[in-house]
């Protein structure tokens, strides 16, 4: 008799944890997502222009013509383009991937020189060009670079 | 009585329930009939009116024990005791969370080439109960976002689509499909009607733009490739509150 009744109640307890399944179990369940989630991502804008160019003999009596500007954030490289037409037109690039902020010339022909920068960021990224530098010129005789 | 010779057929009946010996007799047809009660030795345990009340007692008892104990939250219950009969974690697949792309709160690290930037997500858990999360799968490094002109994620930006591509993918991803990636912190997103369900999250730098990336997606809002899943749990937790920041570093 003593033994029915131990067996009753152990069925008992049985059936009452079965029905707490869900909480003994719960921390078991494993979640999946629902396909197509995803997240939202930002990109920054195209890097500002560098700021104050200037255009510099490298020595009076030689041929070559340094430019310098002010960096800018996650610049990688920076194009330099020139012009002998005009300060405001008639420009090309002379040199890509140039890091750091100044930039030497080769020799140079004699003409009038004005100078503009870009700052690039990875491979397409390019700012507009800078503001021109002033004019520079390359003669002939003693003093053969004259600055503005 | 004395024995008239024949003790098998003719023998008075003797009630005495304080013998130690008592033994079972038959009943006199001789003698006026009267209620035959059948005793059985000492040490085969006490009468049957003593087992009958124990009985008795026994059943009430169980019937207090299993009324009281139905009032007890399910939390009381002592597994153990069930000897036998057990209950079996089930590694059951229930309702899915969602994780959707917002814009809210502002990224602060934003992309460009080369770089790395922030996504932004809420994720909402229908179930209820709440659900942690520990990693995310991600799709390969050459699934590419697509690039929009609003945070909206309505309009194309032309020329930075998936297919041109924008080259922004998830960071740490690789060439594998389905790579895990465990978060720096688990989330917890609480049960279904509950504050912080959903669940504003920053992945901080958890995307990526390659230096390729073409000129048109800049200033673009990307809606970054679906996950290939999720690694999660369901269960009593503490809810993380949102907005959260978190991120996977490898």
């Amino acid at each position: 008799m003593r033994a029915r009744l131990i067996s009753s109640l152990v069925a008992a307890v049985g059936i009452a944890v079965g029905l707490d399944g869900t909480a003994a179990s719960a921390s078991a369940w494993v979640v999946h997502l629902v396909a197509g989630s995803h997240g939202e991502a930002t990109a920054r804008g195209l890097p500002a222009a560098p700021g104050s160019p200037a255009a510099g003999c490298v020595s009076p009596t030689g041929t070559q013509i340094t430019v310098t500007w002010s960096s800018i954030p996650l610049a990688t490289s920076y194009k330099i383009w020139q012009s002998t037409t005009s300060s405001g037109s008639g420009y090309s690039v002379t040199a890509s991937g140039v890091t750091g902020t100044s930039w030497t010339s080769a020799s140079l022909a004699n003409a009038n020189y004005w100078y503009k920068v870009s700052a690039v960021i990875g491979s397409n990224w390019a700012s507009a060009q800078s503001v021109a530098t002033g004019e520079t010129t390359i003669q002939s005789g003693g003093t053969t670079c004259v600055q503005p | 009585m004395p024995d008239n010779g024949h003790p098998n057929k003719h023998i008075d009946l003797i009630s005495n329930e304080n013998v130690d010996d008592p033994i079972s007799i038959e009943r006199s047809s001789t003698v006026a009939p009267f209620p035959i009660r059948t005793f059985r030795r000492a040490e085969e345990g006490p009468p049957r009116r003593t087992r009958s009340r124990a009985a008795r007692v026994g059943a009430l008892l169980a019937g207090i024990l299993l009324t009281a104990t139905a009032a007890f939250a399910a939390t009381n219950w002592v597994v153990g005791v069930a000897g036998g009969s057990s209950g079996e974690a089930q590694a059951a697949s229930i309702s899915n969370l969602t994780i959707t792309a917002v814009a809210s709160p502002a990224a602060s690290n934003l992309l460009y080439p080369g770089g790395n930037g922030d996504v932004v997500v809420t994720i909402s858990n229908p179930n209820p109960y709440p659900v942690t999360i520990t990693a995310v799968q991600l799709p390969t490094n050459t699934t590419y976002a697509g690039g929009y002109t609003s945070s909206s994620l309505g309009t194309s930006q032309a020329g930075c689509l998936a297919s041109t591509p924008s080259d922004v993918i998830w960071n740490f991803s690789t060439a594998v499909s389905g790579s895990s990636h465990t978060l720096t912190t688990p989330l917890t997103v609480a049960a279904s009607g509950q504050p912080n369900n959903p669940l504003a999250v920053t992945f901080t730098n958890d995307a990526s733009m390659t230096a390729a990336a073409p000129a048109a997606c800049a200033s673009a809002y990307f809606s970054m490739p679906s996950l290939t899943g999720i690694t999660a749990t369901g269960g009593a937790a503490t809810a993380t509150t949102s907005p959260a920041t978190d991120s996977w570093t490898s």
